[in-house]
């Protein structure tokens, strides 16, 4: 744990680690320096327990094992169950947009900033091996057909977040902030009901300019999209939302979609899901009754 | 039958509504922090009010009708409705009766009225008001990822009459989730019987009030249905119903005049003369079929909807009818939508409907049917609905108003059409 740094300001202290392939921060409306050591290591424990268990880059965790079963039935933990009903019920809720089976489209869609767009032949070579509805999954065993592959890096980093939050909340009752990447959450305001506030990127001057300020009481934040990874063809931009069902890029989705919503897991499905909406996410974001905050 | 499949609202915004609250339950599950948990499933909860003004011209029936249906959510696999309705009724219905001007015969008031109500010295028709309390409730519970089971009770309770129910649901979907089947099952029980207790023995002469026990009724109801996802912007639904109830049918305070066609000597005029009046008589079963089938498809670039449906229905009595619905709804913004209505209603008469007992030698007794009855509503008739209603969000709920004219014309019934006005505001209230 040699890459993990504690700081104390005025009135709060700061933990630094690198986990999940980003920068990660523990916010702790406290000067005890005891205090940020223990929590931010527990953070960090948390973080990279469920890297290792959830990551599909490792070849000794649960994903590797049903990924690699060839259509063998595989039975899982209860907590790999819980991530699978979810990711269920995710795909329900977005009538098929979200799908864990589609990480396998980044093999032919590489958001570089090139134009690197792959063919319609290639589209269609890799069609067949999306669709969790292919999925056989009947808690607690899970059948993947044998080309296919689940990647559950559209919920890990946002639910590591949410599962920090709970661990955290039973060492200290001070105010705190977890950050992993940019994915927030914090379980109740700062003394005399004052909020965190959270400094929105610029997404096309990442990490330079900052397009406002968000306080944040409580709850959770996340951002989807980004500035840097997309592709452009012909005068035509392509983000890096892709819609399973078509296997092409989300048409006319906003550049980033931030929301505020009661846990950050469901403030990144709500952001994903409005950027699956294309040209309708502001819609949807106004229909969803949350705050958000859309760039186009 | 509370076998109502999703089909009314495929609207963009609506969809997109239950995304959030869904997404919060799932999300607790994932979470599995019981505090959490308990917080979002009592956010969960929707209140649906609505307030119904029904009124028919002449002075005929106008009912009050006070809604709530509460739907929430136990558990991810469970979910709650309760429905109560609260009805007040007042007015003048018709008897039957023919609309004599000499008649000599009293009648004693239908449903609520204490005491006997000639109205404008005539009849045929008769005051009354009455409440009707109705509570439904009904419990969904997932199985599994495609199957779920509904429990329903229901209740339902006026003057002179009681009704309790029971109904059993399965819903299958496929395993692309585009198809849903569904089998049920329902039972009910009726007690029918005059605010003064009992009913009036069949066909006999209303003034020697000749009253039997109390009437009771036994329902069946069985229906088969399929809802299809033909695309990402159409739904089609198809069902089957079967119904046989055993038992009282008679409404106990219908009657029928016998009656002879007279010309009045002043203005030489032809009207009815009642010469005797008598309780009416239906059969003690009926059985019931009726296929329903409807569309709802999305189109355009701000999301109208156009909803289409028709059943036919017949039984053995000899009704049978045909419905046409059809709503057409279109976005005025992303908050506010308008939507007209059309329904067209026509069905035939029953097999033992009369306009009366017909008697042009008043010196022979007539030779009475083993079942008969004027009642208006089993004449042949032609039902027109348009109206329009008027939708918004609001913040934390949704809104609606409606507004709709009826007009029923009825082939040979003494009051031979109905003109009513239906007046509706709704107010969804989402806790969330």
């Amino acid at each position: 744990m040699t890459n993990i740094t504690t700081e104390i300001k005025n009135n709060y202290s700061i933990g630094r680690f690198e986990a999940m392939a980003c920068p990660c921060e523990i916010l702790v409306e406290s000067v005890d320096k005891k205090l940020i050591k223990k929590l931010t290591k527990l953070a960090y424990q948390e973080a990279k327990r469920i890297e290792q268990k959830f990551s599909r880059y490792t070849n000794d965790n649960i994903i590797f094992k049903i990924n690699n079963a060839k259509g063998i039935p595989v039975s899982v933990d209860d907590e790999t169950a819980l991530m699978f009903d979810f990711a269920n019920q995710c795909y329900e809720l977005s009538e098929g947009k979200f799908d864990i089976t589609s990480g396998v489209l980044r093999k032919i869609w590489k958001f570089d900033g090139s134009d690197n767009i792959p063919s319609d032949k290639d589209v269609n070579l890799l069609k067949p091996k999306i669709g969790w509805h292919k999925v056989k999954w009947d808690r607690p065993i899970i059948n993947l057909p044998a080309d296919m592959e689940i990647d559950l890096g559209g919920i890990g980093k946002e639910y590591a977040v949410d599962s920090t939050v709970k661990i955290l909340k039973e060492h200290t009752d001070k105010s705190f902030l977890v950050n992993f990447g940019g994915d927030i959450a914090c379980p109740k305001p700062k003394q005399g009901n004052e909020p965190w506030y959270i400094g929105l990127d610029d997404p096309s001057h990442t990490g330079e300019k900052s397009v406002g300020q968000i306080a944040l009481y409580q709850g959770g934040l996340a951002t989807s999209g980004d500035a840097r990874r997309f592709l452009l063809k012909k005068g035509k931009r392509y983000s890096h939302i892709l819609d399973p069902l078509t296997a092409y890029p989300v048409p006319d989705a906003p550049r980033s979609v931030t929301v505020i919503s009661n846990t950050c897991i469901e403030a990144g499905m709500l952001s994903t899901f409005a950027m699956l909406q294309g040209k309708d996410a502001k819609d949807f974001l106004e229909a969803q009754d949350v705050k958000y905050w859309c760039v186009p | 039958m509370a076998v109502v499949l999703a089909v009314a609202d495929v609207g963009v915004i609506k969809n997109m509504n239950n995304i959030k609250s869904n997404l919060s339950i799932a999300t607790c599950t994932l979470l599995g922090g019981a505090a959490q948990q308990a917080n979002a499933i009592e956010n969960s909860w929707d209140l649906d009010s609505s307030l119904l003004y029904y009124s028919e011209d002449d002075d005929r029936v106008s009912v009050t009708k006070a809604m709530a249906f509460l739907t929430g959510d136990l558990s991810s696999d469970d979910t709650v409705n309760v429905n109560l309705v609260l009805d007040t009724m007042s007015g003048a219905t018709p008897t039957g009766a023919v609309r004599s001007k000499n008649s000599s015969v009293s009648f004693s008031s239908a449903s609520g009225a204490g005491s006997s109500t000639i109205d404008g010295g005539s009849v045929d028709r008769v005051n009354f008001s009455d409440t009707r309390l109705g509570i439904a409730l009904n419990w969904t519970h997932s199985q599994d990822r495609l199957t779920s089971i509904s429990y329903g009770g229901s209740l339902s309770v006026e003057k002179d009459y009681q009704s309790y129910g029971a109904s059993i649901n399965y819903n299958l979907d496929s395993e692309d989730r585009l198809t849903t089947y569904t089998a049920g099952f329902a039972g009910s029980f009726d007690e029918i019987y005059r605010k003064t207790d009992g009913t009036p023995e069949p066909l006999s002469v209303v003034d020697d009030n000749n009253m039997f026990s109390n009437g009771e009724r036994y329902s069946y109801d069985f229906i088969l249905g399929v809802s299809k996802v033909l695309n990402r912007k159409t739904i089609g639904q198809l069902n089957y119903t079967i119904s046989y109830s055993d038992g009282y049918h008679t409404d106990p305070y219908k009657v029928i005049s016998e009656a002879s066609l007279v010309e009045d000597t002043d203005t030489g005029e032809f009207a009815w003369a009642e010469l005797n009046r008598y309780y009416e008589a239906r059969p003690d079963s009926r059985l019931r079929h009726s296929i329903y089938t409807s569309m709802a498809h999305q189109y355009g670039d701000t999301g109208e909807t156009v909803h289409a449906s028709y059943r036919f229905y017949t039984d053995d009595w000899g009704i049978s009818s045909n419905t046409f619905d059809l709503t057409h709804r279109t976005p005025l913004s992303a908050k506010s939508y308008i939507e007209p209505h059309f329904r067209y209603y026509q069905q035939s008469a029953a097999d033992f409907f009369v306009h009366s007992f017909v008697n042009d030698d008043v010196s022979t007794p007539i030779i009475l049917p083993e079942f008969a009855s004027a009642d208006y509503r089993l004449d042949e008739s032609v039902g027109i609905t348009t109206g329009i209603e008027y939708g918004t969000k609001l913040s934390g709920g949704n809104f609606r108003a409606r507004i709709e004219f009826i007009n029923w014309q009825y082939e040979e019934a003494e009051y031979d059409e109905t003109k009513a006005l239906v007046l509706q505001v709704s107010y969804q209230k989402l806790f969330d």
